[in-house]
């Protein structure tokens, strides 16, 4: 199988600090790249430089011309003036499609990620959250070989993050290869992995591929905070186990770990806390 | 090339105080000139060379903001001809100037400022004016390819804007030497005072400079924007 980009003995030093050393990298067609590791340890860096716009210090990029690379930094480069559907539309035509088809794809990733009630509205009006949702639309709008995406999860909240995972994995079917720097990488990982896709870990200038996605789980000690009533908690909790998590409610840590409000039955305020452990108990965690 | 002329314009349309504020300055500086002074019209060259340093000064925040924002090299990314590239960058400075530019013969024409001018020599002063903010937004263009950042761009296009006013003869006679020649805004003042009736007509090197100047500089200034920004990002096409 191909590659669609590939670094060899990639090294990149900023700032008189070496970010990374003769790191080879390979990223199959259609396949996903999940890229974690704590903040600073050069997860963007990577993404830059697999865009190309790092130069390497030293070692090679083989990579897709420039209009084949979908790229979406942390910080979203949109047009503030104009709304999500014509900037998408526009993104596309510029891209040599069809009106038709830009305007038919645009819709239909603006459902996707659930911004097809913000489609008429000034992309610089739009929160946070809908703004990087954005970012990532026109990365994969116009359909590119190579979508390198930084954090398109972060700052969203469980159901959008969710959305936003399962239209990159489409897009990942299509033929899309997509490398993700995330913090989450629970939202990707199982159920919906495939061979091809990797999880690899940025620590210390270094990457090291996980072999096994629930001990990546098992290190990051994923949270999950929600926010309701006892009726609330006990509903996510009944879904939590339906996806084989087991829950333990443990009211008494909940306090210390968040502040739950008021839900619309509860008449009071409820504090709980929940304790997960993966089914296979290749993952561990902790739930509030 | 459609996508790129209807993304330029329908930033320019949304934008509506930095349009009003581009186009609406120099008119209304002709209204309120007019009505403080008895004599106004032998301010009218000044004001429309200012308005044509505006280009400069719009451009080079406007390109320096989108590189600053990344939504330049969102563009750039697109499979679209450098040539429409720059097309489209200086389409929307060249309407505001010419609505801007409209306005303040407009202006000067209703409180008469105008008074031994033709039809003929007004869409002159127009055409001039507008050969001068193509030219102007070329420089604009080539401040933002060579700066990092907005506020530096905002510095810098204000120190050259400052440069050619001295420079144009417009506050001090225009200082003797060939390169003051180089700048824009010293044909286009002979210009367009010549046509307003407010000095001899310019000869056919002004014309001839005028014209080179429309030409070239918002070509070049276009190009190195692009192709730095482009090597910024690491697409070396």
């Amino acid at each position: 199988m191909s590659a669609v980009v590939t670094l060899r003995a990639a090294t990149l030093r900023r700032g008189g600090r070496s970010l990374f050393h003769a790191l080879d990298l390979t990223i199959a067609p259609g396949s996903l790249t999940l890229l974690c590791g704590d903040n600073g340890q050069g997860k963007s860096s990577l993404l830059s430089v697999l865009a190309g716009e790092l130069p390497l210090s030293e070692g090679s990029r083989e990579a897709p011309p420039r209009d084949r690379i979908g790229w979406s930094p942390q910080q979203s480069r949109l047009w503030p003036e104009l709304t999500p559907l014509e900037q998408l539309t526009l993104l596309g035509r510029l891209h040599r499609s069809p009106e038709r088809d830009a305007w038919g794809r645009a819709t239909q990733l603006l459902r996707s990620a659930g911004l097809a009630e913000q489609q008429h509205r000034k992309a610089g009006h739009l929160s946070g959250g809908m703004q990087r949702r954005l970012g990532t639309l026109l990365a994969v709008m116009p359909r590119p070989t190579l979508a390198l995406l930084d954090e398109p999860t972060a700052h969203l909240d469980v159901g959008a993050a969710s959305s936003m995972a399962a239209l990159l994995l489409e897009a990942r079917d299509e033929g899309c290869a997509l490398v993700v720097a995330t913090h989450d990488p629970d939202v990707f990982v199982p159920p919906h992995r495939r061979p091809a896709d990797r999880v690899l870990r940025i620590a210390d200038g270094r990457l090291t591929e996980l072999q096994e996605p629930g001990r990546l789980l098992a290190e990051a000690t994923p949270t999950l905070r929600v926010r309701g009533s006892h009726a609330a908690l006990t509903a996510v909790g009944a879904i939590a186990r339906r996806d084989g998590l087991e829950v333990e409610l443990e009211p008494a840590r909940l306090s210390s770990l968040i502040g739950i409000g008021n839900g619309s039955g509860g008449g009071g305020e409820t504090h709980a806390s929940a304790k997960t452990n993966h089914a296979t108990g290749d993952a561990t965690g902790a739930a509030s | 090339m459609r996508p790129l002329i209807q993304l330029a314009l329908l930033r320019l349309a949304r934008d509506r105080a930095a349009l009003l504020l581009t186009v609406g300055t120099a008119p209304l500086f002709a209204l309120g000139y007019a009505a403080f002074n008895a004599a106004p019209q032998g301010y009218l060259a000044s004001l429309l060379v200012f308005s044509v340093l505006m280009s400069q000064f719009s451009a080079a925040v406007a390109a320096a903001k989108e590189r600053e924002t990344g939504t330049l090299p969102l563009l750039l990314a697109t499979p679209q001809p450098t040539a429409f590239l720059a097309a489209a960058l200086l389409l929307p400075h060249l309407l505001t100037a010419l609505i801007s530019h409209a306005l303040t013969l407009l202006a000067a024409g209703g409180t008469g400022a105008l008074p031994k001018t033709t039809p003929t020599s007004v869409a002159l002063t127009l055409a001039i004016s507008l050969a001068g903010s193509a030219a102007s937004s070329g420089v604009g263009f080539a401040v933002a390819a060579f700066t990092r950042s907005l506020i530096h761009a905002f510095l810098l296009t204000s120190l050259l804007m400052f440069l050619q006013l001295l420079c144009a003869g417009l506050l001090f006679p225009a200082p003797d030497h060939p390169i003051v020649s180089l700048l824009p805004t010293h044909p286009l003042r002979e210009a367009v005072a010549g046509q307003l009736g407010l000095a001899p007509k310019a000869g056919e090197g002004v014309a001839r400079a005028l014209v080179a100047h429309a030409l070239l500089m918002p070509a070049i200034g276009a190009l190195l924007l692009i192709t730095r920004t482009r090597a910024a990002v690491g697409d070396r096409r």
